[in-house]
């Protein structure tokens, strides 16, 4: 594919699948400027590293991870003054059942861990997709699913041995 | 998950959104047309021609 139709593609989905991409940048930031700086700033370096798009096939879920990186980027860059998910305070205690909502969930979880939740269950993506966007094996996705889940299971059934929060990655 | 599937879905994408992206697009393209030898053209704006240096 040469390189002006690896633009238009990258163009094209950019256009169509904005409110997308605006989704995943504000579930890391939860602020709607914030997550507008992202998808503009994510959709600035898609266009300008569409070369690097290596399938075409993957564009959508290629131009998901640049938004991700992207958004991850923004929250280290404005440490301070963006809460981290992490940072959200909590009202309920360990030893209690929690409902969380989805900041607090997607906060629970490390990085990659909210990556492919988010792909997964919100986005719906195959888990050969998830795993070709992450450059991760298939199996790597299923087992790190599967842990992300466990985790978030544990947490709303009272919190038994999860009273760390995970670190970012 | 379905909770936060729906909490996912509900969130609400401002009106002007694509705007901000076609604009993010149209600058990226116009970064990637300028010529890269801006430190050429800086240079030769400073140089001086041969015979004012002879």
């Amino acid at each position: 594919m040469k390189s002006v139709d690896k633009e238009a593609l990258v163009h094209k989905y950019l256009v169509e699948y904005y409110e997308k991409y605006y989704r995943i940048a504000y579930s890391y930031v939860f602020q709607e400027q914030d997550a507008l700086d992202i998808v503009q700033e994510g959709a600035y370096r898609a266009i300008l590293k569409s070369d690097a798009l290596k399938k075409p096939e993957y564009a959508d879920t290629w131009i998901c991870r640049i938004m991700m990186n992207e958004a991850v980027r923004f929250l280290e860059k404005n440490r301070g003054r963006t809460v981290f998910l992490e940072e959200v305070p909590e009202e309920s205690t360990m030893d209690e059942p929690e409902d969380l909502d989805l900041r607090q969930a997607l906060g629970k979880l490390n990085e990659e861990e909210r990556r492919i939740v988010i792909l997964k269950y919100f986005e719906e993506e195959k888990i050969r997709t998830i795993a070709q966007t992450l450059d991760l094996k298939e199996s790597t996705v299923k087992s790190r699913l599967y842990r992300a889940v466990e985790k978030l299971k544990k947490y709303m059934e009272g919190g038994a041995g999860y009273g760390e929060m995970e670190k970012r990655v | 998950m379905e909770k936060w599937k729906k909490e996912y879905d509900e969130i609400v994408v401002p009106d002007h959104t694509g705007e901000l992206m076609e604009e993010a697009v149209r600058r990226a393209k116009e970064t990637k047309k300028e010529p890269g030898d801006k430190k050429c053209t800086v240079i030769s704006e400073v140089r001086q021609p041969c015979s004012q240096l002879c």
